[in-house]
């Protein structure tokens, strides 16, 4: 085979985009997240990040990156398990418990990392993983890499959970698998009645909290707050890249579980650690977080409701979900990447999903307002979408 | 309800299939949308209504509603003699 056969193989189809007139992925930023954005040197309001506390350009945030520049330098150059175990990473371990409620973490490079890595090291191919239907890719893929049995229950349904429960017998280990918050439609989980069953029939649940971290609850401490669950049996999962405005991802659950991760993970062993930077920016947002976060929360969800309100009063139809995502339906592929790009069109960068991200027919456009957004900027929002958005999208 | 009337109805409960017109003829993939995580629901659904097991792999060729009829018969031929609620 020659080159030219060889890579001929890998092309990627690019003429949907083209007919469509709009390509919405790997839109070039050239800023920060800030208010605006700058894409192609215009300036654009941002509903597409997970910025949901909007401190990914806090000044404060970004003082303390800076310091432990000056202190650490760029990079520890190892792996926690050896110099990467900077005295930063021990201590947002120790915050990340405290913050969510657990007695242990660990930090890996990034969530997809962590939720990838779990599943090897504690299933076997006699173990049964019960995972809700609409589980994130990484949870998924984890999962299958092992070999084990996989059954699905329907979304958020404790009835079929139980049903598929009650019919799963002679497994050596049953795990139940689920997310905090579905990203593409921001509907929540029962965790709470996810795990009275898993106790009831022998099973561990395992949840990736990655939406909900720095959101959900009273105070932003996730899922486990929202749902009142104080020494929560199972596992947690969490991406630190979303409302805690940094990068990387953790499990925490039990303290000796998480002394057997440590020394078990490949994904952790061997991959080079976060950087100092990355680990004082995040304990910063979490020393943030307790300070300001009626404040910061009071903002973020006033937002998503008066976006998703004008939405709603202008005939869009959304999603019903809780989370502070707002979740545009679009059906098909075309009017899906219509509605993006009539947001685009008019300043808005939003995230649509289409097809396979979705089944067939289920586009949505996710739009995440940022806690950071000016007061005048949500306005201006509510304006596009009840007079452009409305007269391009539905009129 | 027959054996075929009856995998029919699993598949359109257990699939974004629900509101669609799906016959033996329905290609579960291109007509459907569904992927392989997708076909799980489906292999779960067969196995608990039956009581009987699919590995996974078993779904590899399937295509067509009347590939999973086939698929099971042939393993367990007297799922087609019994009537279904």
């Amino acid at each position: 085979m020659t080159d030219h056969d060889f890579y001929s193989q890998f092309k990627m189809d690019m003429t949907q985009a083209q007919e469509l007139g709009f390509n919405p992925y790997y839109i070039e930023i050239c800023s920060g997240l800030d208010d605006p954005i700058i894409i192609n040197g215009k300036e654009y309001i941002n509903l597409a990040s997970n910025n949901y506390l909007g401190l990914a350009t806090d000044s404060r945030v970004k003082q303390a990156m800076h310091d432990s520049i000056d202190r650490f330098g760029a990079s520890m150059c190892g792996t926690p398990i050896a110099s990467g175990y900077v005295e930063l990473y021990r201590t947002l371990c120790e915050k990340l418990s405290q913050f969510s409620g657990l007695e242990d973490t660990i930090i890996f490079p990034s969530g997809y990392q962590a939720n990838y890595s779990l599943f090897p090291v504690i299933l076997g191919k006699d173990d049964l993983v019960i995972v809700d239907h609409y589980a994130h890719a990484s949870l998924i893929q984890g999962i299958k890499s092992i070999g084990c049995k996989i059954k699905p229950f329907k979304h958020n349904d404790l009835d079929h959970l139980t049903q598929v429960l009650q019919r799963s017998k002679d497994y050596k280990k049953i795990i139940v698998v689920t997310e905090s918050v579905f990203s593409t439609e921001g509907s929540i989980a029962p965790l709470d009645g996810i795990v009275e069953i898993c106790s009831r029939y022998g099973a561990v649940p395992v949840v990736d909290d990655s939406h909900g971290i720095g959101v959900l609850g009273k105070t932003g401490r996730g899922i486990l707050e929202e749902k009142k669950l104080k020494n929560f049996p199972g596992i947690y999962t969490a991406s630190l890249g979303k409302a805690l405005a940094g990068s990387g991802g953790m499990i925490a659950g039990k303290k000796g579980f998480i002394e057997f991760l440590k020394y078990s993970c490949s994904g952790l062993i061997y991959s080079t650690a976060l950087p100092p930077a990355a680990l004082a920016g995040l304990l910063k947002v979490l020393e943030i977080m307790k300070s300001d976060h009626e404040e910061i929360l009071k903002r973020m969800w006033d937002y998503k409701h008066r976006i998703s309100d004008a939405l709603e009063e202008s005939g869009f139809i959304l999603s019903n979900g809780k989370a502070p995502i707002t979740s545009v339906i679009g059906g098909s592929l075309e009017n899906t990447v219509k509605i993006a790009k009539a947001l685009f069109n008019n300043g808005i960068l939003s995230t649509p999903f289409v097809p396979p991200s979705v089944p067939p027919n289920g586009g949505k456009v996710r739009l995440i307002a940022g806690a950071n957004l000016k007061e005048e900027t949500v306005s201006r929002i509510i304006k596009i979408i009840k007079n452009e958005l409305k007269k391009e999208c539905l009129d | 309800m027959n054996f075929e009337e009856k995998i029919i109805s699993i598949i359109k409960n257990n699939t974004e299939g629900k509101n669609k017109d799906v016959t033996i003829s329905t290609d579960i993939r291109k007509d459907l949308g569904i992927d392989s995580f997708d076909s799980l629901m489906v292999i779960t659904a067969l196995e608990d209504e039956f009581s009987i097991y699919i590995p996974d792999t078993d779904f590899e060729g399937i295509n067509t509603v009347s590939d999973i009829i086939r698929l099971l018969l042939e393993k367990y031929p007297d799922l087609g003699e019994k009537s279904y609620d």
